[in-house]
């Protein structure tokens, strides 16, 4: 047996009580309580309101719809009289009026009889069960209207029953009920005490057609012998032939309670007649099945441990009292039990099950925890569809008991101890999902953050580009926070040489530069084959740049011929925003067809411009290795297989082979003063001048410590062509440049065989030499003297020659046609260059 | 012992108020129930004030007034049980006054030693009041013996020797009654003598009858007559007269005295009854109809007064006669019973639209929650079963014409059986050693099965009379429907045996009629049946029917038609040997007593136009006698 937590709440407490009775009439709970008294008791304000005197102890109630009140007093009759009136509004309001105590004289009598059992009082009819001297006599009184003042009531019928001795009890009332059939079948069971709806094919096969076609009640009597006797109450006699009340069964033992229980959907479907010693009577109906058998009706019996002191039904639920404990009875289980399948299926027809068990039926029933309980009233239904017992208990406690919801009985009462384990398992499971999930938040808001911090960093290192980029326009001097520096050196690899470049990239920024930045190194040489130029872009991922710290790349400088240099060399810092998210985010990205945001795209990145370089000839010159070169297995490149093919088809042509291989030679002169200005020589020779100035054009310093690079006036250097070439500076004193005097003057002479290294290398240096001079204004106070104009014409002129030059030369490279119009111009220019020696001060 | 005589006064005049009191209240004649009641109570209150006196001679008249009024009120309120206890305390008081010892045991001794004590005094008239009251309490519970002895004991022995019949005595009785004046009384001892006297002998012939003594009854009622009585009593006299003329034969002269009855007193219902009664006996319907008609609208009234009753007399004869003696006086059939009856007869007289109304008014009065009759009735008449009335009503509404009303009510039956019954029905209870399909009806209750037998035959009753509606509404596809319902109901009831004897029911008659009943329903739903089938002109389908409808149970009309349906088959030969048949055959009468709504079935709707046929065949027999003589 399990047992059932419920909420009880008590009302009153009246102290011992042998016998009871509990009515509920709406507001107001009728209490007998085995004395002659009666309580009205109200519901709301939990307290006795009046009190009403009896001669005898009252055995039974009802209430009429005119707010009479019938109370059935032993051995004197029935009573009747108008019901307590509530005390007026305005006393409620002065005070709380005590309960009045009011005596019901005998004037009061409507029918003196005091051998009357029992009554009920049915559409305006008192049936009155009266135990006579050896028959039970069933009386019918019409009720008469109040209205008119009428006050007698007269008897309209009897029906008599023998009394049968066996089994009899004493002290056990008979048993009275009404039940009509249900004209909607989902009507619910119940109406008020003692009226009882019953599904209409039930009734019509208990009761008869007659009754259920003029929809009248039946009046159900259980008697202390165990007997149901049952017979129409609003009828018509039949004359002889017909007993006019008739048997329905016989339980054996004394009946406690009679009424209509629903079973299933369809309405109340089952008759529950309960008695004394625990004998549970079930009537159904069978439908009509399929196979056309007519509808027939079933009676199972079952039995509880008994006692049953009371009893009431609500809904599927017998709810039961033994002398010590309340019990709530499924009967929809019990019905349905094995017992009743096997009926219906027998032909058989009003056949009984008796069922000797009573501990199989006691097993389903569930124990409220309710204790000596003596008298139950109709149970009620609270709105939120709480079933609510109001119960009168041995020790004289009124009890509201509030029954749990179906839904929560059925989880705490079926729970096996099989099913105990299954329910831990699943809420382990149930928490170690939350524990998943939990991880799972957590780690994307890791990441979240993580993204957050780099974007944090991504955006403090662009504010700090900004803020330098600023500075620096409005001129201010200072230095860039993140800068790259590159060096071109030749290497020699696997016996080839190779010119490579060497980038530095310094951080000196408060920020470090984390994984996601790149730096890209875009190689442009404006001045290639095609017309637009070539460029190359390297990217080199950083790990991580922490403040201060420097960091090398390599990368080779393609040397397919010389046509390369100069080229243009730009740095940027780009963090690409792919790199915010997890990498295994990207790899779901790109694995599901989905389109990703565009931004997640390889082209949404943030790009930082470093600074620009710009590698001359000059930086590539291979210095002091003059006779190497001859030594050194010649990889042809395209170029010269093209020239050797060219040459060997020479023979054909008529002109003049190529300009010899004399030395070309461009010169540059540059004042003495401005020199010694610019770069600071104060006071020294001459010819340590002339190795300065070289210092200066091919390693960008002039005396570097004790180390000095080129220690002779004249370097012999190759150039990136494998071409020798020969740098020399000179003191010449000019005398015709300068109004003031004899100007002296530094010259700089290029020389080389290859037409394309002087040129090449006379750009450098003028585009050095301009350079400086672009800082000059601020450090010589004498520009009117300067021919700065002149310089700068004399720059752009040896640029557009020198394109003109290359652009012969790729003319030449893929023709040959016009190779007297080339020699020609290339001459033309040489020439011009030649006359026009430079004077730089 | 010094009993103040302003104290008698007093009393005196208290006594007097409360009389004058409730004369004026009676004289109003208002429905005042309340003034009756306090009344009592006040003369109660007095009668308790005197006794708490010791009782003595001086206020002797005035307590015996006092308790004559105070009983007299207590008839009407007290069981006769107090009332009696009442009197004889007022007796042994009286008694005491005097000084004399008497035990209150015996009630005759008491008596005998009062009238001995009194016999002659100046209190004689008062004690003869009290005696008065003996006598209402005895004729309320029918003691004539005790009456008898106490009139013996008052009339003077020296006048006529005892002859031990109660009505001698009381026609001989002399009482001395003298009426003191500044005593009120409630009643006069005068006007209550005489009401006891015609009571008595109105009981005593009631007492007769009920011993089916009735020329006895008739004496003793006709001499009642003679007296004069209140006008309620007087039509109940005139009642029992005619009753028991009518219990000797003699209609007429009881017709004569029901009207008289009904002159005196219209109310009085069972006079009216009555005479319907006699009517339907002599055949005269037309009268018996209007008679029901007045008793039906007579009972209506009533109950509609009934709780307004008009202010009774201090003592009524109903008190008198007591509550057996008027529920035989004034017994009269429930309201329901009569509309019942009524309906019944017209249907039978063939006023078809007022029996169709009554039968829907009865329907509605067994519906509607107020006028319901209530509880096992009192009635000795016999209601038939609720789906009985169905099937006639709607059978009366069929027959006048209101198809789809009968249509309804017939589906409200149908609703009501059609699920109860079984698939297979075998009455067949002496060989219990059958199959298992009949168990069913093997080792049951008898009472079950007839019950089964009752839904089968109220279904297909009701299945029957919606397919002859149908069939009126010239709607034959739907008829043809119904009608096959029907015969599928009806043929679920299996009959083992030819004739049906069980010994284990008690009505075996009553089975028997069923059977019969059975047997008759399915003749005629497969005579209704062959007629759809000839409206649809399948002949052959008609033909089997109407072969399968004879087989069940013979009907002239039945036989026309299956020569009419011959004739139209070409099978002239057969239907002029059928028709020769039929002709020359003599109507066996029905041996079984048929249910009213398919006894007079015959006579209508699908009848054939006899004459017609008949001319025909006798044409075509001569034409063919003419052809055999060539």
């Amino acid at each position: 047996m399990e047992a059932v937590r419920c909420s009880v709440d008590c009302w009153a407490d009246f102290g011992e009580l042998l016998s009871g009775r509990v009515v509920h009439t709406g507001t107001e709970v009728l209490l007998t309580t085995g004395t002659s008294d009666l309580l009205v008791f109200s519901g709301q304000e939990k307290r006795v309101k009046s009190i009403l005197q009896f001669d005898s102890p009252v055995t039974s109630l009802a209430v009429s719809d005119k707010n009479r009140l019938y109370a059935l007093c032993q051995s004197h009759g029935l009573y009747c009289t108008s019901f307590p009136q509530e005390c007026s509004s305005q006393s409620v309001s002065a005070q709380k009026c005590d309960s009045s105590v009011s005596t019901i004289s005998r004037d009061s009598i409507v029918i003196e009889d005091g051998k009357m059992q029992a009554f009920i009082l049915v559409e305006g009819i008192l049936v009155i069960v009266s135990l006579q001297e050896s028959f039970w006599s069933f009386d019918l009184y019409k009720v008469p209207n109040c209205s008119t003042g009428a006050t007698v009531y007269r008897k309209h019928a009897s029906v008599h029953v023998s009394q049968n001795t066996v089994g009899a009890r004493i002290g056990s009332a008979p048993v009275l009920a009404s039940v009509y059939p249900s004209k909607d079948s989902l009507s619910k069971g119940r109406t008020c005490q003692g009226h009882y709806l019953l599904e209409p094919l039930l009734f019509r096969l208990l009761f008869g057609v007659d009754a259920a076609l003029v929809h009248s009640p039946v009046i159900l009597c259980g008697l202390p012998d165990g007997r149901l006797f049952f017979f129409p109450l609003l009828f018509p006699s039949w004359g002889e032939q017909k007993p006019r009340i008739r048997m329905l069964h016989s339980l054996e033992q004394p009946v406690t309670f009679m009424g209509t229980s629903v079973i299933g959907e369809q309405g109340p479907q089952c008759l529950v007649i309960v008695g004394q010693m625990g004998r549970i009577l079930l009537i159904r109906a069978s439908q009509t099945s399929s196979d056309g058998k007519a509808a027939d009706c079933g009676f199972i019996e079952q039995t509880v441990r008994g006692p049953v002191v009371c009893a009431c039904v609500n809904g599927e639920h017998l709810f039961y009292s033994t002398s010590t404990t309340l019990l709530a009875l499924p009967l929809s289980k019990t019905a349905t039990s094995s017992a009743f399948s096997s009926l219906t299926a027998a032909e058989g027809e009003r056949e009984s099950i008796r069922q000797e068990k009573p501990a199989l039926l006691s097993q389903s029933a569930v124990c409220l925890s309710v204790s000596r309980v003596i008298a139950l009233a109709e149970p009620s239904v609270t709105p939120t569809g709480h079933v609510q017992l109001l119960l009168l208990s041995h020790s004289g406690r009124l009890l509201q008991v509030t029954l749990p919801q179906e839904s929560d009985k059925d989880s705490v009462s079926r729970l096996t101890s099989s099913k105990v384990g299954q329910t831990v398992k699943d809420l382990l499971a149930g928490i170690g999902n939350v524990w998943e999930r939990a991880t799972s938040v957590k780690l994307q808001l890791q990441l979240k953050n993580n993204v957050l911090k780099h974007l944090n960093q991504v955006i403090n290192i662009c504010s700090l580009f900004l803020t330098y980029q600023k500075s620096s326009q409005e001129g201010k001097d200072c230095k860039p926070p993140i800068s790259c520096h590159g060096v071109a050196k030749w290497s020699t690899l696997l016996q080839k040489e190779a010119l490579v470049l060497t980038c530095t990239l310094e951080n000196l920024s408060a920020y470090v530069l984390d994984q996601g930045w790149t730096l890209c190194i875009e190689v442009q040489s404006p001045y290639s084959l095609t017309a637009e130029g070539t460029s190359k872009t390297y990217s080199f991922a950083l790990k991580k740049l922490d403040c201060g710290q420097k960091m090398e790349v390599n990368l080779p400088l393609e040397s397919r011929g010389e046509e390369f240099v100069p080229v243009k060399i730009q740095c940027f810092l780009v963090y690409s925003l792919q790199s915010l998210l997890h990498k295994e985010e990207c790899r779901n990205f790109s694995a599901s067809e989905i389109p990703v945001s565009h931004f997640l795209e390889d082209k949404s990145c943030i790009s930082l411009t470093l600074n620009t370089l710009t590698l001359d000839w000059l930086d590539c010159l291979r210095i002091g290795q003059p006779a190497s070169h001859s030594e050194i297995p010649k990889q042809n490149s395209v170029w010269e297989a093209t020239c050797i093919f060219l040459s060997s088809r020479r023979i054909h042509t008529e002109e003049q082979p190529m300009p010899k291989p004399d030395h070309h030679v461009v010169a540059i002169r540059i004042s003495f003063d401005l020199l010694k200005t610019v770069l600071s020589f104060r006071d020294c020779s001459s010819a340590v001048l002339c190795v300065s100035v070289l210092n200066w054009l091919l390693f960008g310093m002039f005396e570097t410590g004790g180390q000095k690079f080129v220690e002779s006036a004249v370097v012999c250097a190759h150039g990136p062509d494998r071409q020798p070439v020969r740098l020399l500076a000179k003191e010449v004193i000019l005398s015709d440049v300068n109004s003031e005097g004899p100007l002296s003057v530094v010259e700089v002479q290029v020389q080389s065989s290859s037409m394309a290294a002087v040129f090449g290398l006379h750009h450098a240096v003028l585009r050095r030499v301009q350079s400086l001079l672009k800082d000059a204004p601020m450090k010589c106070a004498n520009p009117g003297q300067l021919k700065g104009q002149r310089l700068c014409e004399a720059v752009r002129h040896a640029e557009s020659l020198y394109k003109d030059l290359q652009d012969s030369q790729s003319s030449a490279a893929f023709g040959g046609v016009m190779k007297t119009r080339t020699s020609e111009s290339l001459f033309d220019l040489y020439l011009q260059l030649r006359e026009n020696p430079l004077v730089i001060l | 012992m010094s009993v103040t005589p302003c104290l008698v006064d007093r009393w005196t005049e208290e006594n007097n108020n409360i009389v004058r009191k409730w004369k004026e209240y009676e004289n109003r004649r208002q429905p005042l129930q309340d003034v009756r009641k306090h009344c009592y109570a006040e003369f109660l209150k007095l009668w308790q004030k005197i006794q708490g006196l010791p009782a003595t001679t001086e206020q002797l008249q005035l307590e015996i007034t006092a308790s004559y009024n105070t009983l007299i009120l207590s008839l009407s309120y007290s069981k006769p049980q107090d009332t009696q206890h009442h009197l004889t305390n007022s007796l042994v008081r009286a008694l005491e006054a005097v000084g004399a010892q008497v035990s209150k045991t015996d009630l005759g001794t008491l008596l005998q030693a009062v009238l001995k004590t009194f016999g002659g005094t100046v209190y004689q008239p008062c004690i003869h009041k009290l005696l008065l009251i003996q006598w209402a309490i005895w004729l309320s519970e029918c003691q004539f013996d005790g009456i008898l002895h106490l009139l013996q004991q008052i009339n003077p022995k020296n006048k006529i020797t005892p002859s031990g019949d109660l009505l001698t005595e009381i026609r001989n009785l002399t009482f001395s009654i003298q009426e003191d004046i500044s005593l009120l009384v409630a009643m006069a001892a005068k006007d209550l003598k005489d009401l006891l006297h015609i009571c008595t002998f109105v009981s005593k012939g009631v007492e007769q009858m009920r011993k089916e003594n009735y020329t006895e009854a008739l004496l003793a009622i006709q001499e009642a007559a003679t007296l004069s009585s209140p006008r309620a009593l007087l039509a109940h006299i005139h009642t029992l007269t005619g009753l028991c003329f009518t219990k000797l034969g003699r209609p007429q002269s009881a017709l004569q005295c029901y009207r008289k009855a009904l002159e005196v007193d219209f109310s009085c219902q069972r006079a009216l009854y009555q005479s319907s009664l006699v009517y339907r006996q002599s055949g005269n319907s037309q009268a018996e109809i209007e008679a029901l008609h007045l008793l039906h609208s007579a009972v209506l009234l009533h109950t509609e007064r009934d709780s307004s009753s008009t202010p009774a007399a201090l003592i009524s004869p109903d008190m008198l006669l007591g509550g057996e003696q008027m529920a035989f006086i004034s017994q009269v059939p429930s309201p329901v019973l009569i509309l019942h009856t009524l309906a019944h007869r017209c249907l039978l007289n063939d006023r078809n639209s007022e029996s169709a109304e009554f039968y829907v008014d009865l329907l509605a009065t067994l519906q509607s929650p107020d006028s319901r009759p209530h509880g096992p009735t009192i009635d000795a008449l016999p209601f038939p079963r609720i789906p009985v009335v169905y099937l006639e009503a709607a059978f009366a509404v069929l027959k006048a014409k209101r198809f789809w009303d009968s249509i309804a009510i017939c589906d409200e039956v149908i609703a009501k059986t059609v699920d109860l019954v079984p698939e297979r029905l075998l009455l067949e209870p002496h060989h219990r050693s059958a199959g298992p399909t009949e168990l069913a009806a093997v080792g049951v209750e008898s009472e079950a099965v007839e019950e089964k037998l009752d839904c089968v035959l109220w279904s297909g009753a009701a299945y029957f009379l919606q397919g002859h509606a149908y069939l009126q509404l010239k709607d034959t596809k739907e008829a043809l429907t119904i009608f096959t319902r029907a015969i599928n109901q009806l043929v679920k009831v299996c009959v083992k045996q030819k004739c049906w004897t069980v010994s284990n029911l008690g009505q075996t008659e009553d089975s028997d009629n069923k059977v019969a009943t059975l047997e008759a329903l399915k003749g005629q739903t497969l005579a209704g049946r062959g007629v759809c089938f000839i409206e649809r002109g399948q002949l052959k389908e008609a033909l089997r029917d109407f072969q399968l409808s004879l087989q069940a149970s013979g009907c002239r009309n039945t036989e026309m038609w299956l020569v009419e349906t011959l004739w139209r088959l070409d099978r002239k030969k057969e239907a002029a040997a059928m028709w020769h048949q039929s002709y020359n055959s003599t109507n066996s009468p029905t041996p079984v007593e048929l249910p009213l709504y398919l006894q007079t079935w015959q006579e209508d709707a699908t009848n054939l136009d006899h004459s017609n046929l008949n001319e025909k065949m006798e044409k075509f027999i001569h034409s063919c006698g003419d052809i055999t003589m060539t």
